[in-house]
């Protein structure tokens, strides 16, 4: 697996603003996770496909006009990330995902371990928003708590909270039968 | 080690373990290129250091790129679409043309603006339910003014924010300096457009090497609530006392309102929002959502978070004609103005309107210079699907030129042949045949290795497929490394040798033009498709619907072929009026005009300039719907483009006029 440093990035970062294949090295490093993430937050393929789209033309936008600079990529990558999603539940009065549309989508492959990814979802997105993009942030797409505090605005007391209440329910939740 | 922790290391262990195991949803691989070619295209645009340049068309320019600020750059709620105004004889204030929010609606009530100009999406018939007042004949228009306004300024204000040796970045071009800098100190950040006099903050609380994710002692808190210390009365007075520090706290009468973000039920920073909205001023008017506002984030423990200013103050008024409000309904009719209801995705229905009153709103001439314009401001209810709600909508009650030819043509070019009917064409709507794909395999050379309903891959690496999101195909080559680089010229040979030959092309094709896209590995040639002699079109610039685009490593070695949006006739033909006949709606400010450069769309009837000149006059296809990503119908205009010069600018600009013969 690709791994990039903060080094590399930030270097990639400087020079995406005079050469496209600088960008374009960040977009095919990010573009899997940011997909990821928006997936397993909107529970659509389509809608996913709609938020790292705007995620990745706003990325370009800031990074022509030099405006990511004194900040991870990746952190803001994230957090534009997450506002879009935030403002498309906004805008449709939604507040959570619908489990159904996940189990729809043919590109998750289920075939192994079906059961317990099928009880863990379940139980995921019976969280609240707040907790369930804490879970994702930290637990799927591996970044450290200070990360997911940058990109949620919120302090790491307040995140490790989060996170320790969502994990207590998704616990709880499962051991109740709930999942 | 604390129970609390005990357990939080537990339950990582345990449910964070099993959830870091859940699978990888795959991206779908068209996707990622159309985005990726999306990208590529915007990337090129945007860049100031490379010109899009056209090939042997004659049309070859040269954008000035970053001349104007791109509109989304100021605020959100300000977004405009672009309709000028000839306000030449009111004599008070010296104004440029002007710029004015017309076109505008908002989805949802939210501040999202989408444009709209050639058919819109809002598909909302406005009645008058009672008789509505007479207008008022005249109004007050108001030029505004930024407190700030040399760098040297904000650096002041950077520093009462707290802000040691402050950077300014964007220095390095004064022609970006003077649409927009940032200014940075440690973990404070300002982003300045300084001719609007727009500004935000923001306090980033962290550092890049703050990486440690491991619990640490005492940082975890019992309860989230317990953060906060401070309340709704103190966040007002702590925003008030950050701004008098900073010197912006308005001269004008204004109120404040506060939302505490616990009580939101989305995922949101903890603190309180603090915004302040003129009182007693012309855009007092709670209705009209584009006016001057102020935004301060207040945290959990009384610090300023980040904040947004756009607060110019009053200057210098003068009085103007006002258009009734008969105008104004059309206006909307035709899909201009804001619309807003809690909820509307496009439906059709009819907004009932009871009552209508008149505010301002802001609106920025073509230099930035912030302005408040006169608007209406219309309520009632919005009847669809059997569901009805309360409505606003507004649009500025700025008067329409009562002058022929306000954008000054002149026609400096021969008119077409008047053809009377025009085929009517539709994107295509299924993907290649088994016959199509097997004759572009051959074309291309392709020895089999495997075969699919819709692709082909070749032993050597090469792929053909179509493209379901718009029904064309896409051929790539083998990847292949050079260090022998032909000539522009030479490479275009070879694309258009390449084109001719390709065996599945739904129209015939067009002058060929460089795409910006290629970057140091390719050059990468488009050709329009041209349909009977007619070519499709975005109304924005540069480009084309239907095209096809050749990528060639720059030795001259086939990478790509790309087949875009591939159209299809109808067998429906359209009557059309003649060139002469659309050369007078043009004079007649019948038209509808995008610029260079400039966001959205101008209508005729609004649009004035000093000087506008065609040098090319032809018959294209345009979609009625270009801001989807698939339009369902397209139509014939007649396009007049050239250069056009306002408040000494000059720019390209595209002139629609409808082509279809009325009944």
């Amino acid at each position: 697996m690709e791994v990039l440093t903060s080094e590399q990035e930030l270097h990639l970062v400087k020079q995406a603003q005079i050469e496209i294949a600088a960008f374009s090295r960040l977009y095919q490093f990010y573009l899997p996770k940011l997909y990821n993430y928006a997936f397993y937050r909107t529970g659509s393929k389509q809608e996913a496909e709609d938020v790292v789209s705007f995620t990745f033309i706003k990325a370009l936008e800031h990074l022509k006009k030099g405006e990511i600079k004194n900040i991870s990529f990746k952190n803001w990558l994230y957090k534009v990330c997450s506002n879009i999603i935030i403002d498309n539940w906004r805008k449709s009065s939604r507040a959570e995902c619908a489990l159904p549309c996940y189990f729809d989508n043919n590109d998750v492959d289920f075939s192994e371990k079906i059961d317990d990814k099928l009880i863990i979802l379940q139980t995921f997105y019976q969280l609240s928003a707040e907790q369930q993009q804490v879970l994702l942030l930290r637990y799927v797409q591996d970044l450290s708590i200070c990360q997911v505090a940058e990109i949620m605005g919120k302090s790491e007391g307040a995140v490790k909270q989060l996170a320790y209440r969502g994990l207590k329910n998704m616990k709880e939740r499962m051991a109740q039968g709930n999942g | 080690m604390d129970n609390q922790k005990k357990d939080f290391l537990e339950l990582e262990l345990d449910i964070g373990r099993r959830l870091s195991n859940l699978t990888d949803v795959h991206v779908d691989e068209e996707f990622k290129n159309k985005l990726w070619e999306d990208l590529k295209f915007k990337y090129n645009e945007t860049n100031p250091v490379k010109a899009n340049k056209t090939y042997n068309t004659g049309t070859a320019k040269c954008k000035k790129k970053g001349l104007y600020m791109k509109w989304g750059a100021i605020a959100v709620a300000v977004l405009l679409v672009i309709t000028f105004l000839p306000l030449r004889e009111t004599n008070d204030v010296e104004m440029s043309s002007l710029l004015s929010p017309t076109q505008v609606f908002a989805l949802g009530g939210s501040d999202l603006a989408l444009d709209a100009g050639f058919n819109t999406l809002r598909d909302v018939r406005f009645e008058v339910k009672e008789a509505l007042p007479t207008a008022p004949p005249k109004g007050q228009i108001f030029r505004l003014q930024s407190k700030l306004t040399t760098v040297d300024d904000y650096l002041r204000m950077a520093k009462n924010m707290g802000m040691k040796n402050p950077e300014v970045m964007g220095k390095e071009s004064q022609e970006s300096v003077s649409q927009f800098f940032s200014i940075i100190s440690g973990k404070h950040y300002l982003m300045v457009w300084p001719k609007s006099g727009v500004w935000e903050y923001e306090y980033r609380d962290y550092e890049l090497d703050e990486l440690d994710s491991d619990l640490e002692e005492g940082k975890v808190k019992e309860n989230v609530e317990d953060d906060q210390k401070i309340d709704q009365e103190m966040a007002k007075a702590i925003a008030e006392e950050w701004l008098k520090k900073l010197e912006q706290l308005p001269h004008e009468k204004y109120k404040m309102t506060v939302e505490d973000t616990r009580n939101s039920d989305i995922p949101v920073a903890l603190g309180f929002n603090v915004v302040f909205i003129p009182e007693s001023s012309p855009d007092a008017n709670k209705s009209v959502e584009t006016g001057r506002r102020i935004r301060i984030f207040i945290g959990t423990e009384g610090q300023v978070i980040n904040a947004s200013y756009n607060w110019p103050e009053l200057k210098e008024t003068s009085e103007i004609p006002l258009a009734d409000y008969t105008e104004a309904i059309e206006a909307l009719n035709r899909g201009e103005g804001r619309f807003n209801v809690k909820r509307y995705w496009g439906e059709k229905g009819v907004a009932s309107i009871e009552d209508v009153e008149i505010g301002h709103q802001l609106a920025y001439g073509i230099d930035y210079t912030p302005y408040l314009v006169p608007t209406c401001i219309f309520a009632g209810k919005f009847t669809s699907q059997e569901t009805t709600q309360d409505f606003t909508a507004s649009i500025p009650l700025l008067k329409k030129p009562a002058m022929k030819n306000a954008a000054n043509f002149a026609i400096k070019t021969k008119l077409p042949e008047y053809r009377k009917k025009g085929n009517l064409i539709a994107e295509r709507q299924q993907g290649l045949t088994q016959a199509e794909l097997e004759s572009l395999a051959s074309f291309f050379g392709i020895e089999k290795k495997s075969q699919e309903e819709n692709s082909i891959n070749g032993t050597k690496g090469e792929e053909l497929h179509y493209t379901s999101y718009d029904y064309g195909w896409l051929y790539r080559g083998q990847t292949h490394t050079t260090t022998k680089q032909l000539s522009e010229e030479k490479a275009v040979q070879i694309a258009q040798k390449i084109a001719n030959d390709i065996p599945v092309v739904p129209g015939t094709l067009g002058k060929p033009w460089i795409l910006p896209t290629g970057g140091e590995e390719f050059y990468t040639i488009g050709f329009p498709f041209i349909y009977e002699g007619i070519p499709v079109v975005t109304p924005s610039f540069p480009g084309y619907v239907s095209y096809i685009v050749i990528s060639l490593y720059k030795d001259g070695t086939l990478w790509s072929v790309d087949s875009k949006m591939p159209m299809e006739a109808m067998g429906e033909k359209m009557k059309l009026i003649s060139p002469q006949e659309a050369k007078q709606m043009l004079l007649e400010n019948d038209y509808i005009m995008t610029i260079d450069n400039l966001f959205g769309y101008s209508y005729g009837d609004r649009f004035a300039a000093d000087k506008s000149t065609v040098t090319k006059i032809e018959l294209v296809y345009i979609p009625c719907h270009p801001e989807l990503a698939r339009s369902k119908d397209y139509t014939l205009m007649y396009r007049f483009s050239g250069k056009t010069i306002i408040s000494g600018n000059e720019m390209d600009f595209a002139a629609f006029v409808r082509a279809q013969k009325e009944h």
